[in-house]
């Protein structure tokens, strides 16, 4: 009994880990994957997930649909900038740090100066259940589920549809893709609007645990960043494994001394990994194939 | 035309007529040569120096400030704009000479010239862990967006530790190192004299041996860009695989260029330390790992001078724009990044000497840089 | 004889694919060596184990009787092989001297730099653009750069990967007596061609490469005679 008990901690200490940066990575690792694109300004669409679930919640609107709505609003942010800005950043990926750290800049600070230093939030659905003496909150397994959801989308789903399919052939060769007539334009537009709408979404999953502030998206930023460069560049390949490894020893870290030993831990994993694979996960998943 | 000048200074030199690590002043790699380029810079350090003459203690210690800092944009521009190598470690050798220091001198006090050899030590360590952190990312053959994701990470490693040393027993001697707030209360570097030791507070005599250090330590920098070294280095930043099958083995050039790099962030770090006597784990925070990157790429990360100038100029604009313009600061900063990386990605300094050039050449006058 | 480069029952393996395989090859030294075969024959692949790019599955590789299978590529650079690349692997953002400068200041000193610059811009026929950007050169010129690089470190062997791609009749010519008046100063050479007359100009020998194998060996005359070599280029063999 006391083994299922620790094996139940074990694992939603590990699920919890692995939920939150897949759910904060996916939308990032599209971007990058697609573009070459390192959006620093990722979290601010996190953020705007965030503050519009919330008030559209307050506004007597239920969770869910509440979500919906955060994400389609960052989804048509991430369109907005990339009609103006980033597509001019298309595989610079050094010169799109500066230009994105400068909207994350632009976006925290305005919304700090139009909504105020904070917001009241909303709080944690669904209650809490216990297992052998400790309690855990049921909404975290939700937001698991919605992880292996997302993922099971992104990888099964998503190149299935025609958005998929052409967007896996402008990553291949954009040339090539126009020169089938596909409207390269419109699938870079369409790919990052989806990127920021599932960081919107992390970002509306999240608020129910989180205070509102206009710098949260730092909370998300390095974790995400870092899960999706372990997994190198082929994204669809890389991410989900990189996210796998580095949960279970943020997770094995946070149990053993804290959250700020879970942070430094991870940090240290990334380090070691990309050293034994300077590529990342996917660059050396791909050598060992082709 | 510019490199016949050039070539003509280094055929006077190997003619023994002027030492050779002169002729490399007028290199290649560095934007700003010839009679007209070095008039105008013995004028600026003229007005450098004088300049405490007609303003006041504050003002002078501010600026001192603004120095501080240059020896890291100077390095990050080593390491990124000539070697090729984006680094955000900067921030952390920054943050470790700096807590050195005041370890350092918390433990045995300024007297007999102490200060300075803290000052030695803590950049020597600096140096140290960068040869080992180096060794580990270029013999690990990493590069790119792979190099840039371990530096923050070694420098998020190492905020993120010193954040949580807020306890007493967090104590090196008798140095608490104090968490989120940071170490305060020591020395600043004493210089040892016979009528009685000075210390140098945020005023004047800093700012001058400020001032001698950063003139310093520009033009070996720009001596070693344009030397041999310098040649292989950018050749590394171009096509890296080239230049290993010319035979040079470009870990090696990259391992130094980085070496250099962070002693001088770690330099930045002990002087910062010593104009304020205080060091926090903010210092080595995202934010402050991105900061030299933004600098150099503002100013223009493939040039020295172009650093230097772009350094002062985004932490000038920024400061007042925090005094006067207070919330609209970071919004300004943010727009400018984003204009500077879409018109003038080489940026600001041999974007503003391009359109000059052309604007002159336009007239009829021939081209003189 | 002494083989300048010899390779024994060389492999090389990505995943299930075998692109060389149990590959013997000999080089004379002072020898002119062309290797030819169609498309996806290994040829490329061939060169980077041979500079070390890539590491091989088994066998080994000898430069003038010394084994080199585990020197990294500026180590093998430095025992005197040289090569240009297929796609000029010149450094753009610098000027034609600079790139040069760079190439030969590996092993000279102070004046003599200055000199030697001057000579291999004299043998590339580059003297007039030495202080253009490299970028900015046609892409023949990008070519010949890369070629005064290459033979900048003095090398014993020089390998160049297709290096009339892209040329002009006239253009191609000269290259091929760039390539005679080396060999007459003692290198030898091996190159990857496509063009035939080029091989026809040059090669002392000729190696085909189908399949990550050695197909054919001989003088230019053999293998345009061999029947077996003109199927595969047509096509009859059946892909795997």
């Amino acid at each position: 009994m006391e083994f299922l008990h620790v094996a139940f901690s074990a694992f939603y200490q590990f699920g919890d880990a692995f939920a939150f940066l897949v759910l904060s990575a996916a939308g990032l690792a599209i971007i990058f994957g697609m573009m070459g694109v390192i959006n620093l300004a990722h979290g601010e669409f996190i953020m705007c997930g965030a503050y519009v679930t919330v008030s559209v919640v307050r506004l007597g609107v239920p969770l869910p649909l509440a979500i919906a709505c955060g994400s389609l609003a960052a989804g048509l942010l991430g369109v907005l900038l990339e009609r103006t800005i980033i597509h001019r950043l298309y595989h610079r990926p050094l010169d799109s740090i500066v230009a994105t750290w400068g909207i994350s800049l632009i976006i925290t600070q305005g919304t700090l100066i139009l909504l105020g230093s904070t917001m009241p939030g909303t709080s944690t659905p669904l209650g809490s259940f216990s297992v052998g003496g400790f309690s855990y909150s049921l909404y975290r397994l939700v937001l698991m589920a919605v992880a292996v959801l997302v993922l099971v989308g992104l990888y099964i789903g998503f190149p299935h549809t025609k958005l998929g399919v052409h967007a896996r052939a402008t990553i291949q060769g954009p040339q090539m893709a126009q020169a089938l007539g596909i409207d390269v334009g419109r699938v870079y537009s369409l790919t990052f609007g989806l990127g920021a709408a599932l960081a919107g979404l992390a970002g509306g999953l999240y608020a129910p645990t989180m205070t509102m502030v206009p710098t949260m998206g730092a909370t998300f930023l390095v974790e995400s960043f870092v899960t999706v460069v372990v997994g190198g560049a082929d994204v669809f390949l890389g991410t989900a494994p990189a996210a796998v490894i580095l949960s279970m020893i943020k997770a094995f870290m946070t149990a053993w001394g804290g959250q700020l030993a879970g942070q430094i831990g991870l940090l240290i994993a990334v380090i070691l990994v990309i050293r034994v694979l300077p590529r990342g996960l996917s660059g050396w998943l791909l050598k060992e194939r082709s | 035309m510019a490199a016949t000048g050039r070539d003509a200074v280094i055929r006077e030199a190997s003619r023994g007529r002027l030492p050779h690590w002169l002729g490399l002043l007028n290199g290649p790699q560095t934007l700003g040569r010839g009679p007209g380029f070095w008039i105008g810079f013995v004028l600026s350090v003229l007005a450098a120096a004088a300049y405490p003459l007609f303003s006041d203690g504050w003002t002078v210690g501010n600026t001192a400030y603004f120095f501080t800092w240059i020896f890291m944009a100077l390095g990050l521009c080593l390491i990124w704009g000539y070697a090729g190598a984006l680094s955000f470690g900067q921030a952390a050798f920054f943050g470790l000479s700096g807590y050195a220091y005041g370890v350092i001198t918390l433990n045995f006090g300024a007297a007999h010239g102490l200060t300075l050899a803290a000052l030695l030590l803590s950049v020597g360590l600096s140096s140290a862990v960068a040869a080992l952190l180096g060794y580990f990312l270029f013999y690990g053959r990493i590069s790119g967006v792979f190099l840039g994701i371990v530096t923050l990470s070694v420098t998020l490693v190492f905020s993120t530790f010193m954040a949580q040393t807020a306890g007493p027993e967090w104590t090196i001697g008798t140095a608490r190192l104090n968490g989120y707030n940071g170490m305060t209360g020591m020395p600043p570097l004493t210089v040892p004299w016979f009528g009685g030791d000075i210390p140098l507070y945020a005023d004047v005599p800093l700012y001058y041996v400020l001032l001698v250090s950063v003139v310093l330590c520009y033009l070996g920098l720009r001596i070693l860009v344009n030397s041999r070294f310098g040649n292989v280095l950018v050749a590394i930043r171009e096509n890296p695989q080239r230049a290993e099958m010319l035979g040079y083995d470009i870990r090696r050039y990259q391992l130094i260029a980085f070496v250099v790099g962070s002693s001088l962030a770690g330099l930045s770090g002990v002087f910062y330390t010593t104009w304020g006597q205080y060091i926090t784990p903010s210092s080595m925070g995202l934010t402050a790992a991105a900061m030299p990157i933004v600098w150099v790429a503002v100013g223009g990360r493939t040039d020295l001078t172009a650093t230097l100038i772009g350094t002062l100029f985004v932490l000038a604009v920024f400061q007042n724009l925090t005094i006067y313009g207070s919330q609209y600061a970071l919004v300004f900063m943010g727009a400018l990044l984003i204009a500077i990386v879409l018109f003038l990605p080489q940026g600001l300094v041999p974007g503003l000497v391009q359109a000059v050039g052309r604007l002159s050449r336009g007239k009829g006058r021939k081209e003189t840089t | 004889m002494n083989p300048i480069l010899l390779t024994k029952d060389l492999q090389k393996n990505f995943g299930g694919v075998q692109v060389a395989r149990n590959v013997n090859f000999a080089m004379r030294s002072g020898e002119i060596h062309c290797l030819i075969g169609p498309n996806g024959a290994g040829k490329s692949t061939f060169f980077k184990l041979i500079l070390g790019e890539h590491q091989p599955s088994a066998g080994s590789i000898f430069f003038s009787g010394e084994e080199i299978t585990n020197y990294p590529s500026f180590q093998r650079i430095q025992k005197g092989i040289s090569v240009k690349f297929q796609v000029p692997g010149i450094f753009k953002e610098l000027t034609v001297w600079q790139n040069l400068q760079i190439a030969v200041q590996q092993h000279l000193e102070g004046s003599e730099i200055d000199r030697e610059i001057e000579q291999v811009l004299n043998f590339i026929d580059l003297r007039s653009q030495a202080y253009e950007r490299a970028g900015a050169l046609s892409h023949g010129q990008q070519q010949w750069l890369e070629i005064g690089m290459a033979i900048s470190v003095k090398p014993r062997l020089l390998l160049l990967d297709e290096p009339t791609a892209g040329m002009s009749p006239e253009e191609t010519f000269k290259t091929g007596e760039m390539v005679h008046r080396l060999n007459q100063e003692g290198m030898s050479i091996l190159a990857v061609e496509h063009d035939m007359t080029f091989v026809r100009q040059i090669a002392h020998q000729v190696t085909v490469l189908h399949f990550g194998e050695i197909f054919a060996q001989g003088s230019i005359d053999q293998i345009e005679a061999n029947d077996a070599v003109a199927e595969i280029y047509l096509g009859t063999s059946d892909v795997k």
